[in-house]
């Protein structure tokens, strides 16, 4: 049988935690993004949020907005929790899991930018939960189809077997891209109304790090 | 290791240097001195350093230390031939770093450099399908193993040509005055890093300078294969020549074209590898 | 604040670290792997000093927050 660390895709073997089938691991390439994660998850917590630099409309005025203090503490929560949920996403070893922690990465998204009182950015907010919903269909129905053609989650006993379809593989990366908003959150300049750095940075943050664990999974299965 | 470090960011620094003497000589300027950058380098380090007070300062200082990490992280990886992948990783959350450095300081001018890096997400997928090419033919992504076997089987470049384009192409996107890089375009002053001054810009240019170095190498190293490090560096020239010749040559595009010429590319690769998984 | 002293003292610190963590990497005393890991960490903390401490002369070391 094919081990994970066999394949020649992501580096030596770190740690494995093995309970059951599931076995949460880290390789170099999950570790780094794990660390990654963690530096972060820290920087989110003890950074203040930027002031952003508005322009009077017509005129060379500019001022500073003032940071919302409740919404700012309500956007920090969202962001430690979407770093968390990012975490649990490149530690997981089961796919299932995987799959929750990309919609809690979802659900966390929208908590970040929906914590503006701006009614651009609620209307921004309202379209990625939307977005996000749709998206959870081919994700879970990626992962069932795993689990009714294999047997198993389990992505430490899947690897190398290349007995998932690529049907499955593909539905599961193109939820992960809908839960992460990436490709579809470019057009929308208006979650810049929120505040940047460091909450809004998370939701890319985060959705970049799930499509890079996602393309290790496909690899691996 | 850190002898080596410092190498490459002064080769890095180096070749920017001769990227702009280059793009001078062939719109008929004279151009900076090649050690521009260098010497640019050591400027912004002595200069007044100070914190915006508009900024989120955690991530406004921490992203400068992430940006010159990253690239360590991936110079380490190219050194000790670890994974492909990785190096795909590294260079996806350099993506980060540009959106971070323009989110921190408040300014709307970094702002619309970071939107812009967003926006030109487009410019990793290359990377992404030369990367997955690269596994199609060698079955192994790891450095050392693609090395071992263009020691066999000769190089990668010619049975892996649109892989080697497409990495050309991801490079290309990521290096100075050249068609893509609309995140640092002249009417956002200077794009995302606007903001970033004295101690913070000087480390970002090194940071870059080994960016750059980083990238070329692992071109070589992936497409040539191992021949040795004097005529890896000559390589390395070469390929920042022909890339300076290519930014010489072409005016900025504009965002939405860049995304598209970066979006078509990925599309002809993949193209490609369906053709090999299912006919060859 | 960070003053100047305090800067020198995290580049000196940091670049005796990187020193020993390459030098010991040559001699087979540290894993590869590990001088790797410690480059990565402390390369920024020393370029960032050195460069603060190339710029102290005009601050005394401080670096204030100023702005509009």
């Amino acid at each position: 049988m094919i081990q994970v660390f066999d394949l020649n895709v992501e580096g030596r073997e770190l740690f494995s935690l093995s309970f059951g089938d599931i076995v949460p691991y880290f390789s170099v390439y999950t570790g780094a993004l794990a660390a990654f994660v963690i530096i972060f998850i820290l920087i989110a917590i003890f950074s203040l949020p930027e002031r952003q630099m508005n322009i009077a409309f017509g005129g060379d005025a500019y001022y500073a907005k003032e940071v919302n203090v409740p919404d700012m503490r309500f956007s920090r929560f969202m962001a430690i929790a979407c770093g968390a949920a990012t975490l649990g996403a490149m530690v997981t070893g089961d796919i299932f899991n995987f799959t929750l922690f990309a919609v809690m990465v979802g659900i966390t998204n929208i908590g970040i930018v929906a914590a503006s009182g701006n009614k651009h950015v609620l209307n921004a907010a309202f379209q990625y939960g939307i977005v996000a919903m749709l998206a959870t269909v081919p994700l879970f129905g990626g992962a069932a189809l795993i689990l009714a053609t294999t047997g198993s989650l389990s992505i430490w006993v899947l690897a190398g077997a290349g007995v998932v379809p690529l049907l499955a593989k593909a539905l599961l990366v193109l939820g992960v891209m809908g839960e992460g908003i990436a490709p579809l959150y470019i057009g929308k300049a208006e979650i810049i109304r929120a505040q940047g750095a460091p909450y809004v940075l998370m939701i890319h943050f985060s959705s970049l790090l799930l499509f890079l664990r996602v393309i290790e999974i496909v690899l691996v299965i | 290791m850190i002898e080596y470090i410092l190498a490459a960011i002064f080769a890095g620094l180096l070749l920017h240097g001769i990227h702009r003497k280059v793009i001078a000589r062939v719109q008929g300027r004279p151009g900076p001195p090649i050690w521009q950058e260098i010497l640019h380098t050591l400027k912004f380090l002595a200069k007044e350093t100070w914190i915006p007070k508009t900024a989120s300062q955690g991530v406004y200082v921490g992203v400068v230390a992430i940006s010159i990490g990253l690239w360590v992280a991936a110079f380490a990886l190219l050194m000790a031939g670890e994974s492909l992948l990785l190096l795909f990783a590294l260079y996806v959350l350099h993506k980060i770093v540009e959106h971070g450095i323009g989110l921190a300081s408040g300014s709307p001018y970094t702002k619309f450099g970071a939107i812009r890096s967003v926006v030109s997400a487009a410019s990793e997928l290359p990377l992404l399908s030369s990367v997955a090419l690269i596994y199609l033919i060698t079955g192994s992504l790891m450095l050392r193993d693609i090395e071992a076997y263009q020691v066999i089987n000769g190089p990668l470049l010619l049975p892996a040509l649109p892989a080697a384009i497409a990495l050309y192409m991801v490079i290309l996107s990521k290096i100075h005055y050249g068609p893509f890089s609309i995140v640092e375009a002249k009417e956002l002053v200077s794009g995302y890093w606007t903001e970033h001054f004295g101690v913070w810009r000087g480390v970002m240019n090194a940071a870059f300078g080994l960016k750059t170095f980083v990238l070329l190498y692992a071109f070589v190293m992936i497409f040539i294969g191992p021949v040795g490090v004097p005529v890896a560096l000559l390589l390395v020239f070469l390929l920042m020549i022909s890339l300076s010749f290519v930014c010489a040559a072409t005016p900025m595009l504009a965002p939405y074209d860049s995304v598209t010429v970066q979006t078509v590319t990925t599309a002809l690769v993949a193209c490609y590898i369906i053709y090999l998984g299912v006919f060859a | 604040m960070m003053k100047r002293f305090s800067i020198q003292l995290f580049a000196i610190i940091s670049g005796v670290i990187l020193v020993i963590a390459s030098a010991g990497a040559h001699l087979g005393i540290i894993a590869p792997s590990l001088s790797a890991v410690i480059a990565i960490l402390i390369v920024p903390v020393l370029l960032i000093s050195v460069g603060l401490l190339f710029a102290a002369r005009l601050t005394d070391g401080d670096i204030p927050f100023m702005g509009y």
